[in-house]
């Protein structure tokens, strides 16, 4: 009798325990297949058939269709150069060159929603490159002259790049592309 | 020892039940998607979704310099035809099955007049294909001590040549096709708009597509 109690007492904690590791290492961030280039976070074979497990269930639960490898590449930066996060209370300069695509967009979103205001887009077409074929942005909640990306909100952000119709692959991502760097300016509130 | 015993089967166990949620998870979240979409749109109607909001709330995840349309639809029940003209300087169109993972994509640069003329099929509901009369030409045994001869690589003629019979080919007949394996699927078009003045003359194009 004793046995049999302590049978189902295993069997529940097995339950809990194995059902809790996968919720929490799904949970504790999109880290399989991520590619980083310095402040930018990329994971080229998102959405795509045959990833490997926890990359299936991860984006199966997250409900979002992804850019895939043949659309193209979205690169993700929460942080700047310094790791810090990206706060709508301080200005940034993106500064370097953007990898090769047919078109490219940057956009802000909520490190919280995902959401983007419609407004606070720049694309390939619409800025105004350096002498030296380089691309500096101001991001910031300030009107600034040149490119200027607006923050709008209270809370962190996030700085999308997508790449369209882009040569690069996921096999010959690292040491290929050198996305821009995100270099911290000022801010009106003096938070570390 | 024996509390060993049932520690070791905790362990056991558990790694079976985590295994088993992580292969489970997209068969049971599959739907969240292609939920999403067939309760926004009709079967076989191409929608333009007026608002990025509504973009995100149905995609998930949503560029804010796009104009987004989509339609679905069930291959078993025959071919699908989408076409539009979206006047842009970028277009894309991605299919995606009803697990949400694409599996077809096709941007502005490979159509002709920079339309959308896309037909898909699946295996089931593709033409039945021709039967080529000529006997099967069988692989002769190569010998290791003298093998045939390399075949020239191609010259500068005959790869133009090549270019050539393929435009020739896409101008008598543009309409991209691709077999697909899914039976539910959705595409997705997105189309560039540089500014946003251009949003309702993107629409206003695409509210003309078709997807039957």
């Amino acid at each position: 009798m004793r046995a049999v109690f302590l049978y189902i007492i295993v069997a529940f904690a097995s339950c809990v325990l194995g059902i809790s590791s996968a919720g929490y290492i799904l949970d504790s961030g999109i880290q399989f297949g991520k590619v980083t280039f310095g402040p930018w976070d990329a994971w080229p074979s998102a959405g795509e058939p045959g990833s490997d497990p926890y990359s299936n269930a991860l984006f199966a639960r997250s409900g979002s269709v992804w850019l895939s490898n043949t659309e193209g590449l979205m690169l993700i930066a929460n942080r700047d150069d310094s790791g810090q996060r990206l706060r709508p209370d301080c200005s940034y300069r993106l500064v370097g060159e953007i990898p090769r695509a047919r078109l490219w967009t940057l956009s802000v979103e909520d490190a919280g929603t995902g959401d983007a205001s419609r407004s606070s887009s720049l694309s390939s077409q619409d800025v105004i490159w350096r002498e030296d074929k380089s691309l500096e942005v101001t991001i910031s909640s300030q009107v600034t002259p040149w490119n200027w990306l607006p923050v709008e909100g209270d809370r962190t952000f996030n700085v999308i790049l997508r790449l369209y119709d882009t040569p690069l692959t996921s096999g010959a991502l690292e040491g290929v592309i050198e996305p821009p760097s995100i270099v911290r300016g000022a801010c009106t509130n003096a938070v570390s | 020892m024996r509390y060993l015993r049932y520690l070791l089967i905790l362990f056991a166990v558990s790694g079976l039940v985590h295994i088993f949620t992580i292969f489970a998870i997209p068969f049971f979240a599959k739907q969240k998607v292609w939920t999403g979409v067939t309760d926004f749109a009709t079967e076989r109607t191409f929608t333009v979704i007026e608002d990025y909001k509504t973009a995100m709330s149905l995609l998930g995840t949503a560029d804010p310099a796009m104009v987004y349309g989509l339609c679905w639809f069930d291959l078993d029940d025959g071919p699908l035809k989408l076409d539009a003209a979206p006047r842009s300087f970028f277009w894309n169109v991605t299919v995606f099955n009803d697990s949400g993972e694409m599996i077809y994509s096709l941007h502005d640069a490979a159509s002709r007049d920079g339309r959308i003329d896309l037909e898909l099929t699946n295996v089931l509901t593709e033409p039945e294909l021709e039967i080529d009369s000529e006997p099967v030409k069988r692989i002769p045994v190569v010998d290791p001590l003298s093998p045939p001869p390399r075949p020239r690589p191609l010259t500068k003629t005959q790869i133009e040549a090549l270019i050539e019979d393929a435009k020739v080919a896409l101008e008598e007949d543009p309409t991209i096709r691709a077999v697909q394996s899914a039976d539910r699927a959705f595409a997705v078009v997105k189309v560039f708009r540089a500014v946003s003045t251009f949003d309702k003359s993107i629409k206003d194009t695409l509210k003309n597509a078709t997807c039957v």
